[in-house]
């Protein structure tokens, strides 16, 4: 099904080649997942097979590169289009239209198929995908899950027989992955081809036939039988950073897995000492009710108490109402019906609250405004007149030689981090954290976590939301929201 | 003012009848310039928007708007009425006071300026009037349909689509972008902070739709965009658009006949 | 209204003119996807430009549409900036007053006229002047 022999590729502003002599063999019907660090070439290879790459983002190109009988190097994108199907990242920039039946439709008319046999692959497409009851839903107003079922659905009615993902899951809470993976098994069942290249793999473990692992452009050592790999199961060690896929070499693939005593929980172990408990909670919640218009209500009845210094993660799933709760708490949003006081004062207004309460929202791109890494640190400061040491800042996130970088130069993890550090140089008393951890790899939740502990050590009261089962194990009390309410609130010691 | 989807008569027209009507409403606009006429379009149009079921707040808008067009064009107008011939209704000053005569000519009450603004005003609510009719009983998608086969080119509609689309998306993020910014202590109010607010959400904003482009072009291209397409969607006049369309010629007709030949 | 008929016939033949002589010549580049939605991306962004300024006085409309041209300028100038092709600004311009149009304001044809003369002059920067700069700034620079 798919060729390559000696693909080279350079970008055009490169000196040195992406993806180095790479040869490769698919079968029809068979399912490869890529691996590898963040930069080793995975996307860059996946979009030199779809025509991507040369047609659309220039660049030397230099190999034999066969799909199905086409080249990309020969055939146009839109060629290419009709036996080859990419599925991005982003859900919500691969959605055109305003109807769902209207986008699953799209692909086909571009390719200027006639009205009826487009009609035809975009019922059949409704029907596979699980989308027949949304038909006529905006698509603004769909989950995460379903935006990506939506994007597949597009891609599934053009009719092709080989599937690229490039990291789909990264955006999705784990019932979107649920889905996700129940999708890729179907298509899967059907007999396609696919090729997956994901960070969080495990996954696509139980139904991947070959795991080829990326690194600095170069396939290491040919691809591996996942049988082989699990032969290896007991090498494969998370503890030790490290992956022994096969006797002779140990390579270094990411992983977001924390188990007992790796890296992370070292930082947050250091704090043995007991808070005593504080006489007045610092935020009190009672009998609180919220909804965006008047719809159903998103929080229903929520009593808390939170005292100084606890570190609270809260969870749930999408559309239970933990980033509603974090921007009420926030001072954001104002509550319907009940109360929250803060400090002893009761529904306070938002300007009250800026420079006691800090909130990070999900996307640091949107935070980032300044032209330097320093002055970012320094706006929230300057703003509200407060004078801060911004060198002990930039050393908490080990950003002293990045000081006068423009953020948005930055990588993701960088400026999440650097995004984190303009919140706290305002020093908050409360730190609101919305899925801090998203986005982060591995060196850079060190580094968050490091900050999070000496935090908690200055008795300053953290608390985030997340849904990475992992990570949640590392706070003090534990808040979960289901059906709009507070399902359970543990401490852990 | 958004779509609203309901079964009503001018709900089922096909889009092109609509800008067909509007381009001939606009110009009757320009056209007619006695009272009469104008006030009877202006009630003709009332009943088509009434006609297309706007929920209450939408025709307490529209009534609101009425009123404050016409009451302000017609005091303007009747204070500062320029053309001759002009009677004066009443007089406020006269032009024979010591200083303020002298530097202003008198301040007067014209019975023309009263005309005038009436006619100007209702000018421009019959134009907003069928203006929204269209708005509310068209969807987007048909209206880009209909702009398209009346000459449009395709690239211009795949441009409007993708704006209509992730507008939203962008209007949320530049809100959240604004509150992050409020959170930072960043002064927002008055004339100074709106300025302020807007220089900072500039930058975040822009970059973020660059990186946004060039993944939506991405899956554009990966979805075989070439800039030609055939739509699933089609338009097909029905005889309501026939009919509406030959009584708004022979109106048009009739209004030219009248002014050509006295 | 006359005035009004007048400024628009010499309007299309000025620009059906400028028009027919850039295609001849293949001065006009052609829009690669990418650029595309950069510029649609734009006509939203004029759109909601205004929001920051949405406070108490400015509300009316006359004194908004004067505000307004604060953020309008700014934008469709770090429009044509980052896609520096001839059409940019007349396809920006008209682009989000039809977005305007078919969301909020109103379909009109009688509108289109004065989106399209809006960016009249830019294009003609664009499509003239830069080639005509170049060729003649080179020749002059090297006989002199």
């Amino acid at each position: 099904m798919i060729t390559i022999r000696g693909l080279t590729y350079t970008y055009p502003e490169g000196n040195y080649p992406v993806l180095k002599d790479i040869d490769l063999d698919v079968e029809q019907g068979e399912f490869v997942l890529l691996v590898g660090a963040t930069g080793s070439g995975k996307s860059t290879f996946l979009y030199c097979l779809n025509g991507l790459i040369p047609n659309v983002l220039s660049g030397d190109l230099v190999g034999y590169i066969k799909v199905n009988g086409l080249s990309p190097q020969e055939s146009s994108v839109a060629e290419m289009s009709r036996i080859v199907g990419t599925v991005f990242q982003n859900p919500e920039s691969q959605i055109f239209m305003l109807k769902v039946e209207d986008d699953v439709a799209f692909g086909c008319e571009n390719l200027l198929m006639p009205r009826e046999e487009s009609i035809r692959r975009r019922d059949i497409a409704l029907k596979d995908m699980g989308l027949m009851d949304a038909r006529y839903a905006d698509t603004q107003n769909l989950s995460g899950g379903m935006k990506q079922r939506l994007a597949i659905g597009s891609i599934y009615a053009m009719g092709p027989k080989v599937f690229l993902f490039d990291e789909p899951t990264t955006d999705l809470d784990s019932k979107g992955r649920g889905e996700f993976l129940s999708i890729v098994k179907k298509l899967k069942g059907e007999g396609n081809t696919i090729l997956l290249a994901e960070h969080q793999y495990e996954d696509f473990l139980s139904i991947a036939e070959r795991i080829i692992v990326f690194e600095n452009g170069k396939i290491s050592n040919g691809s591996f039988d996942l049988k082989k790999m699990l032969l290896y199961k007991e090498k494969i060690s998370y503890r030790k950073h490290q992956c022994k896929i096969d006797t002779q070499t140990a390579v270094p693939v990411q992983r977001i897995f924390f188990r007992e005593g790796s890296e992370p929980y070292k930082y947050l172990q250091v704090q043995e000492t007991e808070h005593p408990p504080a006489n007045a909670p610092i935020i009190d919640i009672k009998e609180l009710t919220f909804s965006y218009t008047n719809k159903k209500p998103v929080l229903e009845d929520i009593n808390l108490e939170i005292n100084k210094g606890e570190l609270i993660a809260v969870c749930g799933d999408n559309g239970s109402g933990k980033s509603t709760l974090l921007k009420i708490m926030a001072g954001i949003l104002r509550p319907d019906k009940g109360k929250i006081s803060f400090f002893g004062c009761v529904n306070p207004a938002i300007e009250e609250l800026i420079g006691k309460v800090g909130f990070l929202f999900q996307n640091p791109d949107e935070q980032l405004f300044a032209n330097s890494v320093e002055e970012e640190i320094i706006f929230g400061p300057l703003q509200l007149k407060k004078n801060v040491d911004k060198e002990q800042y930039l050393k908490f996130a080990d950003f002293d030689s990045l000081k006068n970088r423009h953020p948005q130069t930055l990588s993701r993890g960088q400026r999440q981090l650097l995004a984190i550090l303009s919140v706290l140089a305002i020093e908050p008393s409360i730190l609101i954290l919305d899925e801090p951890t998203t986005g982060l790899d591995y060196d850079n939740l060190c580094i968050l976590f490091r900050i999070i502990s000496m935090l908690t050590d200055e008795e300053k009261t953290i608390i985030f939301s997340t849904h990475n089962m992992n990570v949640k194990r590392l706070a003090d009390r534990v808040i979960l929201l289901k059906n709009n309410r507070i399902a359970s609130d543990e401490i852990y010691k | 003012m958004k779509y609203i989807s309901k079964a009503t008569f001018f709900h089922r027209l096909d889009p092109r009848t609509k800008i067909l009507m509007s381009l001939i409403c606009a110009c009757l606009v320009v056209i007619l310039d006695t009272p009469l006429s104008l006030f009877s379009l202006s009630i003709v149009l009332f009943a088509v928007f009434l006609s297309i079921k706007p929920p209450l707040s939408y025709i307490r808008i529209i009534i609101y708007l009425m009123g404050t067009t016409m009451i302000a064009a017609v005091i303007s107008q009747g204070f500062f009425y320029y053309f001759e011939p002009r009677t004066p209704i009443f007089t406020v000053v006269p032009s024979n006071t010591r200083f303020f005569g002298n530097l202003t000519g008198g301040i007067y009450f014209y019975k023309e300026g009263v005309i005038y603004g009436a006619i100007q005003s209702m000018r421009i609510f019959s134009a907003t009037l069928l203006s929204m009719v269209i708005v509310v009983s068209t969807y987007p998608s048909d209206l880009i349909l209909g702009l398209k086969k009346l000459g449009i080119p395709e690239k211009l509609g795949f441009i409007i689509t993708v704006s209509i689309r992730f507008l939203p998306t962008l209007g949320e993020e530049a809100k959240r972008i604004l509150i992050a910014q409020k959170l930072r202590g960043l002064r927002l109010k008055g004339i100074c902070g709106a300025l302020n607010g807007f220089r900072f959400l500039l930058q975040p904003l822009i970059i973020d739709s660059l990186r946004k482009a060039k993944r939506i072009a991405l899956a554009a291209e990966v979805r075989g965009f070439t800039g030609k397409r055939v739509e699933i969607r089609s338009l097909r006049f029905l005889w309501a658009d026939r009919v509406v369309l030959f009584i708004a010629f022979l109106t048009m007709l009739f209004v030219i006949r009248k002014m050509f030949c006295p | 209204m006359s005035s009004y008929i007048s400024s628009l016939i010499f309007v299309f033949i000025l620009g059906g003119a400028v028009f027919y002589i850039g295609i001849r010549r293949r001065l006009f580049k052609r829009f690669n996807l990418y650029e595309l939605v950069t510029i649609a991306l734009f006509c939203s962004l004029l759109y909601i430009g205004g929001l920051p300024f949405k406070f108490g006085l400015s509300r009316i409309p006359f004194i908004h549409a004067f505000i307004y041209s604060i953020p309008f300028t700014a934008l469709l100038f770090i429009g044509i900036r980052l896609v520096p092709k001839s059409g940019t600004a007349t396809l920006i311009i008209f682009g989000s007053s039809l977005l305007s149009q078919v969301i909020s304001r109103g379909i009109n044809p009688l509108w289109w006229p004065y989106a399209l003369f809006a960016g009249f002059a830019l294009e003609f920067f664009f499509c003239f002047a830069e080639v005509i700069l170049e060729v003649e700034l080179m020749r002059w620079w090297r006989d002199y």
